[in-house]
Parts: C-alpha cells; sequence; structure tokens
C-alpha cells in the first residue's frame, strides 16, 4: 500500500521536473541571441561603430561605413546595408565601394532601377571593378533585360577571368535568351574553374535535361549536384528529376 | 436463463452506444501522411517519415475526440498528393473532398536531422483548402522525444473549440501567407543545408497563428515549377508570385540563411505576391542551428504584426514622374511605385531637380493601399535672377539678402547649392567677411551636394581658412580636396596656391 502510495506521489513530481527541464522556446531565444551577439561578424560591426565616434574627418567615417556596409553584405542584412552604405556616400560621395555596395543592396530590396543608378556611379568611378558589372548583370536580369545583363556578365569576367559566379549567371542569361552552345561553354568553365561548384552543374543538368534533350548529360550533373550538395532544399525533386529521366 | 436475458438486455442496450460511437460526425475527421524525410540525407538514410507517421498517428487515436482514417482508407488519393508533390499531376488535385474521403483534416510533416538532432513537424491542414489549422514542430535527440513533445501539444492543445476558433472568422480579413523557400546561400550554408529544414520549420510557426491563414507548404511547393535555373548572388525571376497570387495567396516568405564560424543569420523578405513588392524583409543572428525554432518564432510573430497590424501601402504617383520618394527622411526610390509603409503618420517628401520639392504628412492605415498624386512645381528663377542682377550691380548686400531669401525659400532643391555658393564667393571675395564665407561654404559641403559643387564648397573652405590665418587647416582641405575630386576645376585653382 505505502509503495503504491509513493508511487502515485512520486508520478506528478516526475511530471513536474520533466516540464521544468524543458527549456522555454523564448528562453532559448534569448541564449541563442546573446550567442551571436559575441560572434566575431557581429563583434567587427560593433568595434566600428565605436570607431565611428572618434573618426574626426569624413574620409575616415566613410571608410568605416563601407566597412560596415560590407559586413552587412555578406551577412545578407538588406535593411542595414542600404543604410550603412548610404551613409558612406554622404560622407564621401566619390567612392566606388560604397556605390557598388549600395547597388548591390537595393537589388536585394527590389529596387532595380535605383541599382542601376547607382552601380553607374561606381563603375563611372572604377571601370574596371568587375563585382559592379556583376552585380548591374543581375539587376539587369531582374528587370528581365536579358541582352543587357549578358553584356554587363561579360564585362565582369573581362575584368575578372576568374569571375566563377559571372560565368555561372552569363549561363543563365543564355539559356534563357536561347543561345544554348554559350551557355553550356560558360556553365562548363565553372567547372573547370571550380570542380566543386555545385549550381552549374544544376544548371547544366536543367539545361541538358529541358532545352538541349541530352538525358544522360543532365542525369549525370544532377548527380554531380547532389553529391557536392547533398542536404540542398531541393534534394527530392531533383532525385525526382533523375528518376524521370531514367537514371 | 436468467443469466441469458440479462446478457441479452445488455446487448440490447450496448448496440445504439456502439452505434452512436460511429457517429463521427462531432469528431475532429482527420488522416496522416507519412511524413517527408527526405528534407537531409541523413533522415531519408533512416527511412523515419513512415515510423514518425506511425507515432502521430497512434497519438491522435488516443484521442477520442478525433477520428483517424487509416492511410490505407485513403490510399488513392495518398498517392494522388505524391504525384502532385512530383509535379506530375496539377495542384489543385491535392485539394481532396471532404465527403468522399470522409476525412476534414489532414496531417502532413517532415522529419529531417541536422546535427544529430531530430527535427520534426507536424500540421494539420484542411483538405479543401489546404490551410493549416494546427501545427507544431519539435527537436530532439531521438525522434521518440521530439515526438513525444508533439504529443502534448496534440492533447493539451488541439481540440475542437480549438478548431472552431481557427476556422470561424471571416477569411476575407485575413492575410493569407506561406513560405516558399530558404536558400543556402553562403559557401558554408551551401555544404551544411540547413535551408530546407529551416523553411519547414518556419511553416510550422507560421500556422500557429489565428490571425493570418498559413496555406500549407508542401501544396504552395506544388504551384512552381522547381526546375528552375539559379542564379549566384541574385534570387531568380521564378513565377512563383503570379502562381501564387493566382491560387489567392497574397504572400509570401521566402530568404536566405548564411553560416559563419561561430553564428548563422537568417534573412528573411515577405512579398506581396500579386505585385511582387517587397513588404517587410529582417534579418536574424543565431549562434547555432539549436536555435533554429527560436529564430523562426521570433520571425514568424513579427510577420504576424506585419502582415496584421503594421504594414500598409503607399502608391504613389507624380508629375513629372522618375521623382525620388522620400519617406521620414528615408530614400525608398523613385515615382510611380507602390511602397510597403509602416502604419501611421509619417512624413513624406518627394523631390526633383529643378522642381520645388513636396513635403506633406501621410496617415497609412494596415492592409489598405493610399495613393497620392504629386505634381511638382517648377523652382521659379525670378528670385535667382534678382539676386544675380544685385551681383551684377556690385550691390552685395542686397545681392546676399536674395540669395539668403532664395535659399529660405527652396532650400531643399539643387539650385540652392548655387545659391549657398555665389553667397560664401561674395562674402569671402568682395565683403572679406571670411569668418561668414566659412560658415556659407560649411554648410554648402555638409549639403552632400553633386561632387563638382562639393568640390567647389571645400576650394570655398580651403580658401576662406587662408585668409582667416589657418594655413594649417587650409593644407588640410587642400589635400582632401586633391586627393578626393583631383579632376575637378576647383582642384585645378586649389593647385596654384603655394601651400
Amino acid at each position: 500500500m505505502k509503495k503504491v502510495i509513493f508511487a502515485v506521489l512520486l508520478i506528478p513530481l516526475l511530471i513536474f521536473v520533466i516540464h521544468c527541464g524543458k527549456k522555454d522556446i523564448s528562453e532559448v531565444a534569448e541564449q541563442e541571441f546573446k550567442l551571436s551577439e559575441n560572434a566575431s561578424v557581429n563583434q567587427e560591426i560593433k568595434k566600428l561603430h565605436e570607431a565611428l565616434k572618434t573618426a574626426e574627418t569624413d574620409i575616415a567615417k566613410a571608410e568605416i561605413y563601407t566597412k560596415i556596409a560590407s559586413i552587412h553584405s555578406e551577412k545578407g542584412d538588406i535593411g542595414s546595408m542600404i543604410k550603412s552604405a548610404t551613409e558612406a556616400i554622404k560622407y564621401q560621395p566619390n567612392q566606388y565601394m560604397s556605390h557598388y555596395l549600395l547597388g548591390k543592396s537595393y537589388i536585394a530590396a527590389g529596387r532595380y532601377n535605383d541599382a542601376v543608378d547607382e552601380l553607374n556611379i561606381a563603375i563611372s568611378l572604377k571601370s574596371d571593378f568587375a563585382p559592379a558589372y556583376f552585380e548591374m548583370g543581375n539587376a539587369e536580369y531582374k528587370r528581365y533585360n536579358y541582352k543587357e545583363s549578358k553584356k554587363n556578365f561579360q564585362l565582369a569576367i573581362k575584368y575578372d577571368k576568374n569571375y566563377i559566379d559571372a560565368y555561372n549567371n552569363l549561363g543563365v542569361v543564355c539559356t534563357l535568351s536561347g543561345d544554348l552552345k554559350e551557355a553550356e561553354k560558360n556553365l562548363k568553365i565553372c567547372n573547370s574553374l571550380n570542380p566543386e561548384y555545385a549550381i552549374a552543374y544544376k544548371n547544366l543538368g536543367i539545361l541538358y535535361d529541358t532545352k538541349m534533350k541530352k538525358n544522360a548529360e543532365a542525369v549525370m550533373n544532377y548527380n554531380k549536384y547532389l553529391t557536392l550538395r547533398p542536404d540542398c532544399p531541393e534534394r527530392s525533386l531533383v532525385k525526382l528529376w533523375i528518376a524521370a529521366l531514367g537514371g | 436463463m436468467k443469466m441469458k436475458k440479462a446478457r441479452l438486455i445488455i446487448l440490447f442496450l450496448l448496440i445504439p452506444v456502439l452505434l452512436l460511437s460511429q457517429d463521427n460526425s462531432s469528431k475532429i475527421r482527420l488522416a496522416v501522411t507519412s511524413f517527408d524525410d527526405s528534407i537531409t540525407s541523413a533522415s531519408e538514410a533512416e527511412k523515419a517519415g513512415n515510423a514518425v507517421a506511425s507515432m502521430i498517428e497512434a497519438v491522435f487515436k488516443k484521442q477520442d475526440r478525433f477520428y483517424v482514417r487509416e492511410r490505407n482508407a485513403i490510399a488513392d488519393y495518398i498517392s494522388t498528393l505524391e504525384k502532385v508533390q512530383a509535379g506530375l499531376l496539377s495542384p489543385d488535385m491535392m485539394k481532396g473532398d471532404p465527403a468522399s474521403l470522409k476525412v476534414d483534416y489532414l496531417t502532413v510533416g517532415t522529419v529531417s536531422k541536422i546535427d544529430g538532432r531530430y527535427e520534426i513537424d507536424a500540421r494539420t491542414v484542411s483538405i479543401d483548402r489546404m490551410f493549416i489549422v494546427h501545427a507544431h514542430g519539435a527537436t530532439g535527440s531521438t525522434i521518440q522525444e521530439a515526438v513525444g513533445d508533439i504529443e502534448w501539444y496534440i492533447k493539451e492543445k488541439f481540440t475542437e473549440d480549438y478548431i472552431k476558433q481557427r476556422e470561424s472568422d471571416s477569411d476575407e480579413e485575413k492575410s493569407t501567407v506561406t513560405v516558399y523557400k530558404f536558400r543556402d546561400e553562403n559557401e558554408r550554408a551551401a555544404k551544411l543545408g540547413y535551408g530546407g529544414t529551416f523553411a519547414e520549420i518556419l511553416n510550422s510557426q507560421m500556422g500557429n497563428f489565428i490571425s493570418i491563414s498559413t496555406i500549407e507548404r508542401k501544396y504552395s511547393k506544388a504551384l512552381i515549377n522547381e526546375k528552375i535555373l539559379e542564379m549566384a548572388g541574385v534570387i531568380e525571376n521564378d513565377d512563383s508570385g503570379k502562381s501564387f497570387s493566382d491560387k489567392g495567396i497574397q504572400y509570401k516568405v521566402e530568404g536566405d540563411i548564411r553560416v559563419f564560424s561561430d553564428m548563422i543569420t537568417v534573412n528573411y523578405r515577405v512579398y506581396e505576391t500579386a505585385s511582387g513588392a517587397l513588404v517587410f524583409m529582417g534579418s536574424k543572428d543565431i549562434g547555432s542551428t539549436k536555435g533554429f525554432r527560436s529564430v523562426a518564432w521570433s520571425i514568424s510573430n513579427t510577420v504576424e504584426d506585419a502582415l496584421n497590424n503594421r504594414i500598409g501601402t503607399l502608391k504613389i504617383s507624380s508629375q513629372p514622374s522618375g521623382a525620388d520618394v522620400y519617406i521620414d527622411g528615408k530614400n525608398e526610390g523613385k515615382t510611380p511605385s507602390q511602397i510597403s509603409v509602416v502604419r501611421g503618420k509619417h512624413n513624406l517628401t518627394v523631390k526633383m531637380d529643378g522642381f520645388i520639392p513636396f513635403k506633406g504628412e501621410i496617415e497609412i492605415q494596415s492592409k489598405t493601399v493610399t495613393e497620392q498624386n504629386v505634381v511638382l512645381r517648377e523652382v521659379p528663377y525670378k528670385l535667382f535672377e534678382k539676386a544675380m542682377i544685385y551681383e551684377k550691380k556690385r550691390d552685395w548686400e542686397g545681392a546676399i539678402a536674395a540669395y539668403d531669401e532664395f535659399i529660405k525659400t527652396y532650400g531643399d532643391t539643387k539650385e540652392a547649392d548655387n545659391a549657398y555658393y555665389r553667397k560664401g564667393h561674395i562674402e569671402m571675395m568682395f565683403l572679406k567677411k571670411y569668418g561668414d564665407a566659412l560658415k556659407t561654404f560649411d554648410a554648402l559641403v555638409k549639403r552632400y551636394p553633386d561632387a563638382m559643387t562639393r568640390a567647389e564648397g571645400y576650394y570655398g573652405l580651403m580658401r576662406a581658412y587662408e585668409l582667416l590665418g589657418n594655413r594649417e587647416k587650409a593644407v588640410e582641405i587642400k589635400n582632401y580636396l586633391l586627393s578626393y575630386y583631383g579632376e575637378t576645376n576647383a582642384a585645378e585653382e586649389a593647385r596654384k596656391t603655394n601651400y
């Protein structure tokens, strides 16, 4: 009898202990957000904001804001990127990098016309700056202006022969505009520049599968893509594409 | 004999009870589909989907309020569902008929495994409209642990009253949203592949809100042709916005994940599907993948708040078009455009070179479109010309008064830069008021005009310092001018100085 009473009393206690052991989602959130505050990338931003307080000249301020914008660009934090790049331009209107960063952030914010304006300024200030042409290619692509997009990716490659992202995007635009041989050539250059550059394999797969009807090549490229990115978000779909091609 | 009679009576009494128990009309009628374990290679290798579905099915069966239809009984429908998701059938086939299937809801879900932990998400969706009526996701070091957590939520929260509450509100007033996709953006993220799992977690979190209708992403994903080429550094020109809009999905949430050595950044964007306009965006950092559910919880709260309470649309046009739009001092693009604005009163400025800026106050209501058309008037040059006439007459005080009036009246125009420059020039060269000139040129460069005028402003500053006897400061400004505006006429003039 005693044992039964003991067991009955113990069960609620156990449930209580288990429940207390589970962390509330807001508690986990707080811990995780705190951890990220101390991460090196955010510490770097913090240091740069501190440096702004003592920066005396407009040039110094502009340089710091440009560095902050670059870090936000790496993080993909578009709102902060626009803010920092705009500040940099206020202090130093003739700095190509801040115009480039502002243009790049405008693309992400869907402000394609503004992006083109800013990237044009960046290019006028530094005419051999390949990343500005690359982003211009992206902005024109988003405006469905494939001819201009192609031209700008080609210019990005002209100024940086190893610009792998530019070859990939040129390959995409060539595919969309029906220039299939050129598309294949550019995507294959990606493979030769970096055999582990996964998206070019996926794009080649789609090119062979949907446009050139080369099933064996398509399957080979899809498989290579999955090998390089086994946990990509569309993995189950790619498997279905392979299966549909008899792979 | 008596015993036999008693048995018969009991049986007689039990028949209606048994018959009544077969009446499922008052119960929550659902079926559980196999859980998708192909989100990550680790979960797929374990083939965990079926096992999890069976466990969830057992959880429902334990509760009297549910009528759980066996998966086998709706095998044809499940098979259709799989074909839709594979892109082999039209997405409309996914919307089942409750009468023929004898279920009103379908429980779908995913199992993925990242960093050794299981992420299990279970969502129950209305079978005819595909919006989520109940959702819960959990993380566990074992499948049992995660399912145990989901079980608690089903037992405690998934009630008839809850369902009634979810379905009673008028759908017309609710924003309809779906979680589209999260890209693994940087190299580290691409290798680790968290995007698929995160999208599922966010989908479950979004499905918890009563005030918005979250369309299950298994359905919305099926609306999209996924065989689209992948661009580097920019989101593809896909047709998801139109496809969603055509099916009544007003908003889509998408984003990207970037992994750093000691941190993960999740960027998210909310788009209005009909116009393609970005209505909200944000960025969240977390220390590790352990924070995925926390960050999804935080993002879903922000998105819900933004869609329901905070965001309205400003549809702005101007004559002439192409003018810059500023809301509370922040440049928001050029006219004509549709801009998402936080609810409340805002200062609106519309500017264009050669025109008097429009300044006014706008009030934005949430979930409504506020239209504003602005007619810009050209800057009248009479006042500027008056100042020039004073200059010609060498009436310096008269010219300065006229320039001051111009600046006061049209201070926000580009033309006011010239007025500043002319005023500073007169103060320095003709009135020899170097202190005043210094202030005027300083005000000019701080207005951030175009490069040419700014260079002229620095030249004026340099000369004013020189004439005030502050040679050190003059040299500093000169060096700055030569370094950054070296190709301007002002720099050319500065080079002629002997300091």
